[in-house]
């Protein structure tokens, strides 16, 4: 028998039954349906997803959204507020009533980045609680083909023999894999140019006919062209990675991996909470 | 059963679910607060502005 809430308790607050519920969307089984939770929720709910449908979180949006109204009893409402890295659907679900009828997902660009780079009138910590960390997708380093660095150190050698002549393409400046660069370039003592494209299939295009030299995107939309052969792979950096313990510093696979960790496109659910 | 059929389809998707013991709010706000931390620093840095 799977451990219940405690609805009775819950049920108190709805804003915070509201939060509990959705951090465990993802995960509630389908015994635990709360026919029994009347006083909330008792209308649709939203989720405001920054980003155009078909992105990765409007994926994982949809996903946890058909759980919890399965879950919830109420219809759950995916609203793509795409615009301006992210920030323009985070100003919508900041603005939103905080009664946990609206709820922010999203990840690194939107929640973390568009802060930095983008003039906002949010507080990415202060107004929104927190619901819950959802999935993760690594993000892979990639090559064209014909490159002549076999693996991450012989790349890096190349990179700074040769500077500026590099190229990365980027799926649009601001984006996790635009800043992983400059990180990359910081850490490594390396210059090489960035490329902004829209999103990743134009840049794995040029990628794959030897415009671009580098690219960083989501392995999932990598890995197709690396088993075939199209594309070199150089690194994964993935949230797993940063178990591995090797120095810093060091120019090896590891390295990466563990600047990897902030990395994968995480995938964020906040629930709207302005504070007084 | 629900959390096999969920976990499928965001494998599906490309997308790997966090530990069981990350899924909480207070795992989200000390990752957030550690990723702020660590990009803005690079992004204000590098000058990287919204167009």
């Amino acid at each position: 028998m799977t451990k219940q809430f405690d609805w009775e308790d819950e049920m108190k607050v709805p804003r915070r039954t509201f939060l509990r519920l959705a951090a465990s969307a993802a995960v509630l089984p389908a015994s635990m349906r709360i026919a029994s939770a009347q006083s909330f929720p008792t209308r649709p709910i939203t989720i405001i997803v920054p980003f155009p449908a078909g992105g990765p979180a409007d994926a994982v949006a949809r996903i946890v959204g058909e759980r919890m109204r399965a879950a919830l009893g109420q219809p759950v409402i995916i609203e793509n507020v795409a615009g301006a890295g992210g920030s323009i659907g985070v100003a919508r679900a900041a603005r939103a009533a905080p009664d946990g009828y609206t709820l922010s997902i999203g990840q690194l660009n939107s929640h973390v980045f568009s802060g930095a780079i983008y003039s906002v009138r949010y507080d990415l910590l202060k107004d929104f609680d927190p619901v819950a960390l959802l999935t993760t997708n690594p993000l892979m380093i990639a090559g064209k083909k014909d490159l002549l660095a076999k693996n991450m150190s012989e790349l890096v050698a190349w990179l700074k023999a040769n500077p500026d002549r590099g190229s990365f393409a980027t799926p649009g400046v601001g984006s996790p894999s635009h800043v992983w660069g400059i990180y990359f370039q910081n850490n490594t003592g390396t210059r090489f140019q960035f490329v902004p494209y829209r999103g990743a299939a134009p840049a794995i295009q040029d990628v794959l006919s030897a415009q671009i030299d580098l690219t960083c995107l989501q392995a999932s939309d990598l890995l197709p062209q690396v088993r075939s052969g199209n594309v070199r792979a150089y690194a994964i950096l993935s949230a797993r990675s940063r178990h591995s313990n090797r120095r810093p510093g060091r120019i090896t696979g590891a390295l990466y991996a563990v600047l990897a960790w902030s990395l994968g496109a995480r995938t964020y659910a906040q629930g709207n909470h302005r504070q007084a | 059963m629900g959390d096999l059929l969920v976990r499928q389809r965001f494998a599906d998707v490309g997308q790997e679910i966090f530990p069981r013991e990350q899924q909480t709010p207070e795992a989200l706000a000390a990752l957030q607060s550690a990723e702020i931390e660590k990009w803005w620093p690079v992004i204000k840095g590098a000058n990287i502005r919204g167009e």
